[in-house]
């Protein structure tokens, strides 16, 4: 690696350890739930020091860093225990706006992101369009200077936070169903925007459902032009995807299982010295090492915004097995305990047994989420069939 | 959501297993909190079903409770009747004289709980490790030890506690839980299972000690009855699992056709029904070698595939739902906590691996068989 990028990141990882408020560190690393104001919090510190949207042009507030320095980047901040960077804004919708909004967009929405004062969510998938997103039936009418939307969104992550979704709308039909739908940006505090939350198994609230009920949308929160959102939903799920490879959680994650390993008992000494379970341990620790070969090559060719090819669904499918392997390990180890969880440890002012391993009801709560790791971002079925269509030719 | 029928058990072959039956289907349908359950249950005889007739029991044997532990797992119930019926009322029919008759005769008529303390605190999934220590005091014995995960927490009343004597020998303690210087601290397991952590320092006397003729071997088959019947529950909930998760395959649509038209997910589904049918016998043959020289084996042998099975069937039914998969709504979600837990009760397939190679070195079968 080049010397600059090695001091970079060494830089990023200095700034986490004198920035990050102990708080927020420890609640992600016992992976507690977080709360909108710690998430704010931490990108406002980011900002502070001119690191959000790094990977954004210049003339949009960013530092045009490549896609290795951003990845080194993300990397370094999860490992050092910061909380994962939201990306609906700065990930996603930002780079959609400055590459197909119109001046008066990109003015509006791009500084908030980077400020973190705007949190977004991401209004694709819906009951029925899941993999098969262009299935989605949300409507989008246009009456003179507006639209007005009716529909149902649901998995949406953090809708509970959001200022603002973007949504795939349908504003006419086409001949192919990806034909007709439009890009949308809807302010969540419209009349007839409800938010109901999922429960899931985990514990945390991190998916709703989001229901359209003649909303009303001004003409010009449309991206770019009616009825081509593919283009730019298509543009998105590469962003999506790039940052899908995650090493800086798995190496996060992999800390945890060490230590849950060294704490937890076996046979009256650590779990991590016997044979059978430091093997897996360092299964897993070389497979983490293959999947950032894969991403510094990868990413060290790349020049643009982000590569395109199908290399990237190969790091999400490696990526989401791997987040599983480890927790799957903690598991293990936490199978001593009969595996405690109960969800109201969750939370930060709790105080579970002081002889428990750190974290372990985080750690049990991560496994169950991270069950969707292979399904959310598109499920690891249709990354393989992107592959095998795209990529090989099948 | 679409609850598919499952597979009927196989009818029992006598009246009393057809009248258990009854009673799973009809207690765990109508459900009710585990104290209610708990004792209907023991009215309904299953406590009784692996004693022996002259003890008090049906003497219906381990294949009977393993059907039961089958019901129990389908219906996700927390109910902690297996730790009694399956593990501490053998143990304690194992043992002679008046404390365990007297405890077996109560517990019976779920009048008593015991159960045994299966996981020392520094000892995972070892067997042996850190049991309790049993040691001179003045005015008689002390005990001292510590305990995680003991199943039955505000059910148990009685503890059946392994520990050794100062001259390495081991014997199993009985305590009443409401003694001086028993400590217990319950929690929640993924399963929503309550547990309890137990700390133990406690002046005992020498009458409560059971009366084995080998303690070691008798905790063993505990053990291992432990780990059969979590692995029975185990097929229960993977049962469900895969009959979900066929159904979803056919009705959820995606691209204009059901999802189990693919045939990415169609190969899968297949090899979920084989790890089904592989869990199934495994259990079944553990239990059908009961009380012979090969039970630990095949117990072991349940346990490393069950665990295999169990992760597959688990892992894949919450994939091929997708994100509902993960959701609280299905049960799909709450089986796979189960199942979760399930891998490691009574010791993981780790633990089982390594058990079966130090079994099967230790007594050569083949070579046994040959020369004979
Ligand atoms: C935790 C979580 C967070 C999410 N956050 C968001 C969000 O913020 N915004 C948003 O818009 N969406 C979000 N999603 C939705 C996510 O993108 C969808 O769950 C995903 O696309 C799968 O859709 P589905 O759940 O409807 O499953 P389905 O599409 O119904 O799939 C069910 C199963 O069938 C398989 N399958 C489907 N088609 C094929 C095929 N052709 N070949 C082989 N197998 C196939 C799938 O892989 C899966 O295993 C989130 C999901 C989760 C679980």
């Amino acid at each position: 690696m080049q010397a600059e990028l090695v001091a970079f990141r060494e830089e990023v990882r200095s700034f986490c350890r004198e920035a990050l408020p102990q708080d927020i560190r420890r609640k992600v690393a016992e992976n507690l739930a977080l709360e909108r104001a710690d998430h704010q919090r931490w990108q406002k510190i980011l900002h502070g020091r001119g690191w959000m949207g790094g990977h954004w042009p210049l003339a949009h507030g960013g530092k045009a860093w490549k896609p290795l320095q951003r990845w080194l980047f993300e990397q370094t901040l999860a490992e050092e225990g910061a909380p994962w960077l939201i990306p609906m804004g700065v990930a996603y919708v930002g780079p959609v706006i400055y590459s197909f909004g119109s001046e008066a967009q990109k003015r509006r929405f791009l500084p908030p992101i980077l400020s973190a004062d705007h949190f977004w969510a991401q209004g694709y998938s819906e009951p029925n369009a899941g993999s098969d997103l262009a299935g989605l039936k949300t409507r989008a009418e246009r009456h003179g200077d507006h639209y007005v939307v009716n529909g149902q969104k649901t998995w949406t992550t953090y809708a509970q936070w959001a200022d603002w979704i973007f949504c795939l709308a349908r504003t006419e039909a086409g001949d192919r169903p990806q034909d007709g739908v439009s890009f949308l940006l809807i302010d969540m505090t419209s009349p007839g925007v409800t938010v109901r939350p999922i429960a899931t198994m985990d514990g945390k609230h991190h998916v709703n459902e989001v229901f359209f009920d003649n909303v009303r949308v001004p003409a010009e929160n449309l991206v770019g032009e009616e009825g081509k959102a593919w283009r730019y939903a298509k543009f998105l799920l590469v962003q999506e995807r790039l940052i899908a490879a995650e090493t800086g959680r798995i190496r996060h994650l992999l800390a945890g299982l060490r230590a849950v390993a060294a704490s937890v008992q076996e046979a009256g000494r650590p779990l991590g010295q016997t044979p059978s379970f430091a093997a897996r341990i360092a299964d897993i620790a070389i497979d983490l090492a293959a999947l950032e070969a894969v991403c510094a090559r990868l990413l060290a060719h790349a020049d643009g915004d982000a590569p395109g090819g199908v290399e990237v669904n190969m790091l999400k499918i490696r990526s989401s097995e791997l987040q599983q392997r480890v927790t799957e390990e903690m598991i293990r180890a936490l199978g001593r305990l009969g595996i405690p969880f109960d969800p109201a440890h969750l939370d930060p002012g709790a105080t579970p047994p002081a002889d428990w391993p750190r974290g372990a009801t985080g750690m049990a709560s991560e496994f169950m989420y991270l069950r969707a790791a292979t399904i959310y971002g598109g499920s690891n079925e249709i990354q393989r069939g992107i592959i095998a269509k795209q990529g090989l030719g099948l | 959501m679409a609850t598919a029928p499952l597979p009927q058990n196989a009818t029992p072959d006598n009246d009393l297993g057809s009248a258990l039956a009854d009673s799973a289907s009809r207690l765990l349908a109508t459900g009710g909190d585990d104290a209610t359950l708990y004792a209907a249950m023991a009215e309904a005889g299953w406590l009784a079903v692996a004693i022996a007739e002259e003890q008090g029991g049906l003497g219906l044997g381990l294949a009977q409770l393993a059907a039961l532990a089958r019901a129990i797992g389908e219906a996700r119930s927390t109910v902690p009747v297996m730790a009694v019926a399956g593990i501490a009322l053998p143990l304690l029919a194992a043992a002679q004289g008046k404390l365990a008759e007297d405890l077996l005769a109560a517990a019976l008529v779920g009048e008593a709980v015991p159960v045994l303390a299966h996981q020392a605190e520094a000892a995972g999934h070892a067997r042996g490790h850190g049991l309790a220590r049993l040691v001179p005091a003045e005015g008689g014995l002390r005990l001292v030890g510590r305990w995680v995960a003991v199943e039955a927490a505000g059910f148990a009343c009685h503890l059946l506690v392994p520990a050794r004597r100062p001259d390495g020998a081991t014997v199993i303690v009985v305590l009443a839980v409401a003694d001086a210087g028993v400590e217990r601290r319950t929690y929640r397991a993924i399963d929503g299972r309550l547990l309890m952590d137990v700390a133990i320092d406690a002046a005992v006397a020498g009458d409560q000690c059971l009366t084995l003729p080998d303690p070691d071997a008798a905790l063993d088959a505990a053990l291992d009855r432990g780990a059969l019947l979590a692995m029975a529950e185990a097929v229960g909930s993977m049962r469900v699992l895969l009959a979900d998760t066929l159904a979803y395959l056919k009705t959820r649509r995606q691209f204009g056709q059901p999802i189990g038209r693919f045939q990415a997910l169609q190969h899968r589904a297949v090899d979920l029904t084989i790890a089904l049918e592989e869990a199934e016998a495994v259990v079944d043959a553990a239990c059908e070698a009961e009380g012979t020289a090969d039970f630990g084996r095949a117990v072991a042998v349940a346990k490393v595939v069950g665990c295999r099975s169990a992760r597959l069937i688990a892992r894949e039914a919450v994939q091929m739902h997708g994100g509902i998969g993960i959701t609280e709504e299905l049960r799909v979600s709450h089986h796979f906590r189960s199942l979760t837990a399930a891998e490691s009760r009574y010791g993981d397939d780790d633990a089982y691996r390594a058990r079966f190679a130090a079994l099967t070195a230790s007594d050569l079968p083949p070579a046994k068989e040959h020369r004979a």
